[in-house]
C-alpha cells in the first residue's frame, strides 16, 4: 500500500508542479488584468464592458482552443492567457460589484478634503471595494486552480494530464482518481476554508 | 436591475457581418455538407445539459434538505458538497467514467458518466442556492414561526420555503447555465456535443478561423439567451416573492 502511495506520488510531483506553476502565474496575470477591468468598468468604458461579457459567456474550454489554434504559440502559455481572460472577467464583475457597494458619503468626504478624483478612486474607493469582496475573490483563486485543469486538453502535462497518463498504464483508475483528488485538495482546501472563514469572520465583525 | 443593453446584439450582429463578408462560399461549402453531424450535436449538447440540470436539481434539493435537518445527514451533506467543489470539473467528469465502473463493478457508458458527473457537480451548486435562498429569509421569520407553535418541520415547509424558492430562482437559473457551459468538458468522453463536433469537423476540413469563430458565435448566442430567458423568469418570481431581495449569482464559471 505504501509502496503504491509512494509510486503515485513521485508520478505525479512534477504535473502537480506544472499545476502549481501555471496557477500561480495566471494568478498574477489575472489579479493585475482584473484590476484594470474594474477600474474600467467603473470608468464605464464600453469596450472593457463588451470584453468581459464575452469572457464571461463564453466556456473556458472554447477559449482555450481558440488561444491554441488562432495564436500557436506554446501551450502553457496559451493556458495562461485562456485563464487569466476568463477568470479576471469574473473577478473583475465581482470587483465591480463591491465598487458600487461602496458608500458615496465616503467618497464626497474625499472629495471635499481636496483629493482628486483619480486618488479617491484609487486611494478610497478601491481600496473599500477589495476589503468587501476579499472572500469572493479567494474563492475566484480557488477557480483558478480548478480550471487549470483544462488545458490537459491542449496537451499541458498537468496534475489531470498526468493521472491520465498513469491510469492508462497501470489500469488502476480508482487509485489515479484518488490520487488526483488529494493533490487538488491539497491546493484547493486552504483557500476555500479561508475564503470561508474571512467572509464568516467579516459578518461577525460588522455592525449589520 | 440590469438595464437591457444593445450591446450582445450589435456584438452578434457584427461577428455574423464579418463572417459573412470575410469568408467566401468554398468554405462554407465545405462545412455545409457536416450540417446533419452539426444539427445532432447542438441536440445532444441541449439533452445532457437539460439532463445534467434535472439531475443536478434532485440532488441539489436533497443535498439542501440534508443541510436544513442538521445533525450528521447535514455535515455529511457539507463535507460532500465541500469536495466537488474543491475538485476540478474535468477531474470528475474523468473520474465518472473511468473510477466509477472500479468502484461499482458495472459498466459505465460514456453517457451516463457524464449524466451522472455533470448532475452531481451541478447538485452542489444548486445545494448552495437554495441554502443561500433560505439564509436570505428574515430570521424573525423563523421565530415567529415558532412562536405560534409550529413545529420545526412545519415552520421549514409551510413558512421558510414559501418564502425562500421563488427568490432562489435567479441562483438556480445561473446555476443551470453554468451546467449548460460544463456539457463542453464532456469532449475528452467521447459525447459529440457541439463542441466536440466542430473540433472534429475542423481536424477534416481544417479551417480553424472559422470555425472556433462560429464556436465562440455559437456558444456567447446561446448563454446571453439563456441568460435573457432566466433574468424574465427570475424577475417574475422575484416579484412573487413579497420583495425578498433576489440571492445573488454564484459568479463561478467554467
Amino acid at each position: 500500500m505504501t509502496e503504491t502511495i509512494i509510486d503515485i506520488a513521485v508520478q505525479l510531483a512534477p504535473a502537480f508542479g506544472t499545476t502549481l506553476w501555471l496557477s500561480l502565474v495566471s494568478l498574477v496575470f489575472a489579479i493585475v488584468l482584473s484590476l484594470c477591468l474594474a477600474t474600467g468598468l467603473a470608468a464605464r468604458w464600453r469596450a472593457v464592458a463588451w470584453m468581459i461579457d464575452v469572457c464571461i459567456n463564453v466556456p473556458m474550454v472554447i477559449k482555450l482552443f481558440v488561444c491554441f489554434y488562432l495564436i500557436r504559440i506554446d501551450a502553457n502559455w496559451c493556458a495562461v492567457i485562456a485563464i487569466v481572460l476568463h477568470q479576471s472577467a469574473f473577478a473583475a464583475s465581482i470587483l465591480y460589484g463591491g465598487l458600487k457597494e461602496v458608500p458615496h458619503e465616503l467618497e464626497d468626504a474625499a472629495l471635499t478634503t481636496g483629493l482628486s478624483r483619480t486618488h479617491t478612486f484609487f486611494l478610497i474607493r478601491l481600496p473599500v471595494a477589495l476589503r468587501l469582496v476579499s472572500p469572493a475573490l479567494v474563492l475566484q483563486a480557488v477557480e483558478i486552480i480548478k480550471n487549470s485543469s483544462t488545458v490537459s486538453l491542449i496537451g499541458v502535462f498537468d496534475l489531470t494530464a498526468s493521472v491520465e497518463a498513469f491510469q492508462n498504464r497501470t489500469f488502476a483508475y480508482t487509485h489515479g482518481f484518488v490520487a488526483a483528488a488529494v493533490a487538488y485538495a491539497i491546493l484547493t482546501l486552504p483557500l476555500m476554508s479561508l475564503g470561508w472563514f474571512w467572509e464568516r469572520g467579516k459578518l461577525r465583525g460588522s455592525p449589520r | 436591475m440590469t438595464r437591457p443593453s444593445f450591446i450582445p446584439a450589435a456584438t452578434i450582429a457584427a461577428a455574423i457581418l464579418l463572417l459573412a463578408i470575410t469568408v467566401d462560399s468554398s468554405r462554407w461549402e465545405a462545412l455545409a455538407q457536416a450540417r446533419q453531424f452539426f444539427l445532432t450535436a447542438i441536440i445532444n449538447t441541449f439533452y445532457f445539459s437539460l439532463a445534467g440540470a434535472s439531475i443536478g436539481l434532485i440532488g441539489g434539493s436533497l443535498l439542501a434538505s440534508c443541510r436544513l435537518v442538521g445533525g450528521w445527514p447535514g455535515t455529511l451533506a457539507g463535507a460532500l458538497v465541500m469536495l466537488v467543489q474543491a475538485l476540478p470539473p474535468l477531474l470528475i467528469i474523468l473520474g465518472c467514467y473511468f473510477a466509477l465502473p472500479e468502484l461499482l463493478g458495472l459498466t459505465v457508458t460514456p453517457e451516463l458518466a457524464a449524466v451522472i458527473a455533470l448532475g452531481s457537480i451541478s447538485s452542489t451548486y444548486y445545494c448552495e442556492a437554495v441554502r443561500g435562498a433560505v439564509a436570505g429569509v428574515d430570521p424573525l421569520q423563523w421565530d415567529a414561526a415558532i412562536t405560534t407553535g409550529l413545529s420545526r418541520r412545519a415552520s421549514i415547509l409551510k413558512v421558510i420555503l414559501p418564502q425562500a424558492l421563488p427568490a432562489a430562482v435567479p441562483a438556480i437559473g445561473t446555476t443551470s447555465i453554468v451546467v449548460y457551459k460544463l456539457s463542453t468538458l464532456l469532449y475528452p468522453l467521447g459525447i459529440q456535443d457541439f463542441f466536440r463536433a466542430a473540433v472534429l469537423v475542423n481536424n477534416h476540413v481544417i479551417d480553424p478561423v472559422l470555425i472556433y469563430s462560429l464556436v465562440t458565435l455559437f456558444y456567447y448566442t446561446t448563454c446571453k439567451a439563456l441568460t435573457a430567458a432566466i433574468s424574465q423568469l427570475s424577475a417574475a418570481y422575484v416579484a412573487k416573492s413579497a420583495g425578498q431581495p433576489s440571492q445573488t449569482a454564484p459568479l463561478t464559471g467554467v
